[in-house]
């Protein structure tokens, strides 16, 4: 059935700026015939949430209902963008403005982008992303205005990824937030951004981010790919994402690279890799990831390239303690106790005099010990924070050697161990030693280096298997990439590096074009 | 699925079934420091180990104990005392921290050759500890009971002494039991060891009163080489033989001359980056050989009243500083050649090394062509250095005297 509206067309006299224009519109069955069928179809969609509210309006001369979900909605929003247009109406009495076609409603509200729906379903899902509704008259298409204003946290410092040096803004819960943290600093135009929409339940929105003129196509068809297929009822964290997107589930190894700040996710989409942002957390994932990205951090980049190529091998150092320092300990007093100078055997001998149980159980009842109290500090409310650290240094560390449980070396190893963790940039992969320290302990303790030795070639034969997005995880390393050693051990400094990472196979592979190295002015004769 | 049930059972198996089979916790072992031979009064040895008690080393839990403890059991052979140390003591015995072993005079001069074999053997014990004949009358084990106040284990406290003395002067020919056992096997060489001598009471350098008075009335002290022919030993020289021998070897790092200088006088030079070229040429059937010397020197010490800034004052410490070391050599090589004719030294392997054909014919009897060989030995020495001054203030003062 068609019906024909009418609705207003330019005349040229300067009485009556608008006149009528006759234009056709399918009509929708479903569109309820009155105004209070229209309330009570959308309140029943909405299962008769106590958050909506619907307010009678009046543009014009015209009876009209504004609905939105208050839990969800800026009040200084709503004046601003409707009440506001509304109140400039002129009075009634001129006969000729009539206020009901879309056209004079664009008009009117020209502060906000105008939306138009006839679809009663897409309408309740509107509302709940934040866009107020106004019905206008019977059996004629909603139209939504944005006012979305939930409440959200300001741009605070990064608490997971410090720098000394570096931009202190931090990616935040709300997502335009942070698409804008990140267009802010690339200003290209070749910089895009691609919505999703993931989640049965949730309805998350998931926005992938990269250079067009530089992402390899393959990587970012896979992305894509795998983002789409993602059948899930909901999406609170980047993690669930993340688990959903990796190559491999079944490693204790992080695939894909997360941060809190927008400068080292800016520098990952510059350099070819995709960014994928969810709705709801300050933690941006960047794929492809290698296992080189989680020893690095922004401020690598912002200290001079001496101490930031320190600082690196500082890192590797930490992850290899924190993975096998207290597994050697084991193996050496059990096993090889001619590893050891015999000043310090000595030493080692005369803390363990009278120690009950085997390095191994003390090992591992310490490591657990450790774990617990880490776990208890992270979890537990703020106020009971200091009890945790006295009983925890004080019972652990004094009074478990002053009993003769525990030696002090155990606990001095321990707790290099504990702070070596804390080396890593990256939480996941700090996490994933955690783990494996336990296993290589128990091998350690059970034969010796032998074992150790067997685990790590298990180790490294498992990370060699491992591809994130189709890249080798170990890549630059192995396969080795020698023009990529410019930024995997040690960082050149930043006139040195030329090339984007090999490995990604970016379509424009050059960062720089010379080496602008920096040296003293020459004067016109040739001299200095 | 069945396959990672399979590898999961398999390498459980495989590690939970051998595991821990050498397992030995740290407080299940005692590290032996040191040990001793000697022979037995009833039986073939007496085998004497000492062990460090390691409470005792560390200040924090040190209760003025002993450091160390010496047990000594009786047997026929040397690896089975080694696994029946248990007879007398609780814990195992761990020998891969041994820093010294002592041999007595007595059991040295029957031959060695047996003793060696399960030290060669064993897989725990390394070659970098140090063999020493302890000088008749005391036996060996009383060196390993002579305590020290710095360091409290007396093997710890012979292994530091003796390299020490082998880096600042030459006193300890830094022997391993892989040399000693080389040189055994070898034609062209005979086995010399370290020598040390224990000075004072042995029984009273055992008990813990020695090291609570400023002045040990006991102590060990080096007192030269013990020449071996074949696995016997057969006589002892002083420490100045043992430089002239880490001469011959090249191994000499650094040593100190004490020359003439006038009257009674003398000058000190202490002589660095030693470098020693041995050359053989035979002639008329009897080998020679030609040792060449350099070093470099610094003046330690003056005595005399001499001006230091002229050449040709160091030039004549040179010249005499060369005479020295040349006699010095010459003397202790001659001796050796009259009196063992066992050649310590290895000159015949330096000629197989060199004319492999000449000494094809005399490997049978080398020891009788060593007695006949000739030494030719030139050194140049050049003094480059005279500290911190140069000429000694004892010159001013003679001036003073001339004047008054």
């Amino acid at each position: 059935m068609k019906k024909t509206i009418k609705t207003f067309k330019k005349i040229g006299t300067k009485e009556t700026r608008q006149a009528a224009e006759e234009i056709t519109v399918e009509e929708k069955d479903d569109l309820p015939d009155s105004l209070e069928e229209h309330i009570n179809e959308l309140k029943s969609l909405l299962h008769h949430t106590s958050d909506l509210l619907i307010d009678d309006i009046y543009v014009g001369s015209l009876k009209a209902k504004l609905c939105y979900i208050e839990s969800i909605c800026d009040s200084s929003h709503i004046y601003e963008k409707i009440q506001h247009p509304l109140n400039t109406i002129p009075t009634v009495t001129d006969k000729n403005l009539r206020l009901d076609s879309k056209r004079e409603l664009i008009r009117l509200f020209s502060s906000a982008q105008l939306q138009f729906s006839d679809n009663l379903k897409e309408a309740g899902k509107k509302l709940v992303d934040g866009f107020a509704l106004i019905i206008l008259k019977d059996s004629e298409p909603y139209c939504f205005i944005q006012v979305k204003g939930a409440e959200t946290r300001s741009i605070t410092e990064p608490t997971t990824q410090t720098t000394i040096r570096g931009p202190k803004d931090g990616f935040v819960e709300d997502l335009s937030t942070n698409l804008s943290l990140i267009r802010s600093r690339i200003k290209n135009p070749n910089l895009c951004f691609q919505k999703y929409i993931i989640g049965e339940d949730t309805s998350t929105s998931v926005t992938i981010g990269y250079m067009g003129n530089i992402v390899n196509d393959k990587i970012l068809e896979e992305v894509k790919t795998r983002l789409e297929e993602i059948k899930t009822f909901a999406i609170f964290e980047s993690a669930n994402i993340e688990e959903m997107i990796a190559d491999k589930t079944f490693t204790p190894f992080p695939l894909i690279y997360n941060s809190e700040r927008p400068d080292s996710v800016a520098a990952h989409i510059v350099s070819g890799k995709i960014a994928v942002l969810v709705d709801g957390t300050p933690f941006v994932l960047t794929a492809p990831a290698t296992f080189n990205d989680f020893f690095s951090i922004s401020e690598d980049y912002y200290q001079p390239f001496f101490m930031a190529s320190f600082l690196r091998i500082i890192r590797y150092f930490s992850f290899v303690i924190s993975l096998l320092l207290p597994s050697l300990y084991v193996a050496i007093i059990t096993y090889h106790h001619e590893m050891i100078p015999t000043t310090l055997i000595t030493k080692i001998f005369s803390q363990r005099e009278g120690i009950p149980f085997p390095a191994v159980i003390e090992a591992l009842a310490m490591e657990i010990t450790f774990e617990i109290l880490r776990e208890a500090g992270v979890r537990m409310p703020r106020a009971v924070g200091q009890t945790v650290s006295i009983v925890g240094g004080l019972v652990i560390g004094q009074s478990a050697v002053e009993a003769g449980i525990v030696s002090n070396f155990m606990v001095i190893i321990v707790a290099l161990t504990a702070i070596a963790s804390f080396v890593s940039p990256v939480y996941n992969l700090a996490i994933s030693t955690r783990m494996l320290r336990f296993l290589f302990i128990l091998l350690g303790g059970m034969i010796g280096f032998y074992g150790i030795i067997l685990a790590l070639i298990i180790m490294v034969a498992h990370l060699n298997s491992l591809r994130s997005f189709g890249v080798p995880y170990l890549t630059p390393v192995t396969p080795f990439i020698a023009s990529d050693q410019q930024d995997t051990f040690v960082r050149l400094p930043y006139f040195m590096m030329f090339s984007r990472p090999k490995y990604l196979k970016t379509k424009k592979e050059t960062k720089q074009f010379n080496d602008n190295s920096p040296t003293p002015p020459v004067n016109k004769e040739g001299q200095q | 699925m069945r396959k990672w049930i399979f590898l999961l059972f398999y390498l459980g198996g495989t590690i939970l079934l051998t595991g821990c089979w050498d397992l030995r916790e740290v407080n299940q072992v005692s590290i032996v420091s040191g040990l001793a031979l000697d022979q037995g009064e009833e039986s073939k040895y007496r085998l004497t180990i000492e062990l460090f008690n390691p409470t005792e080393l560390t200040p924090q839990t040190s209760s003025g104990n002993t450091a160390s403890i010496v047990f000594g059991i009786n047997g026929d052979s040397i690896g089975e005392m080694m696994l029946r140390l248990n007879e007398i003591f609780s814990r195992k015995p761990i020998f891969s921290h041994m820093k010294t072993m002592f041999i007595s005079e007595e059991l040295a001069k029957t031959g060695i050759a047996e003793l060696l074999d399960p030290m060669d053997r064993n897989r725990e014990i390394r070659n970098d500890f140090n063999i020493m004949v302890v000088e008749a009358p005391h036996k060996a084990a009383d060196a390993l009971k002579i305590t020290y106040p710095l360091q409290k284990v007396s093997t710890l406290k012979i292994n530091t002494q003796a390299n020490n003395f082998f880096e600042d002067w030459g006193g300890d020919p830094d022997v391993r039991l892989k040399d000693i056992i080389d040189s055994m096997v070898s034609e062209g060489r005979e086995p010399i060891t370290a020598m040390v001598e224990i000075v004072g009471d042995p029984k009273e350098g055992s008990k813990i009163e020695n090291i609570h008075s400023t002045h040990p009335n006991t102590y060990i002290k080096i007192s030269g080489i013990a020449l071996f022919k074949g696995d016997a030993m057969i006589g002892k020289m002083p420490i100045s033989a043992t430089r002239d021998y880490l001469i011959t070897q090249n191994k000499l790092r650094q040593t100190s001359l004490s020359i003439n200088c006038k009257d009674d006088q003398t000058v000190d030079i202490q002589l660095k980056d030693i470098n020693v070229g041995t050359n053989v040429s035979v002639k008329n059937n009897e080998p020679t050989y030609h040792i060449s010397i350099s070093g470099e020197g610094n003046i330690n010490g003056v005595q005399c009243s001499e001006q230091l800034n002229l050449s040709a004052t160091t030039e004549k410490f040179e010249t005499k500083a060369e005479d020295f070391i040349e006699g010095e050599l010459l003397h202790t090589i001659n001796e050796v050649q009259n009196d063992y004719g066992a050649d310590i030294f290895g000159f015949g392997e330096l000629l197989y090394k060199s004319l492999p054909k000449q000494f094809k014919q005399k490997q049978t009897n080398w020891n009788e062509t060593f007695v006949n060989a000739k030494f030719e030995v030139n050194s140049t020495i050049k003094i480059r250095r005279s500290g911190l001054r140069n000429e000694s203030y004892i010159s001013e003062i003679n001036d003073q005297e001339v004047e008054q």
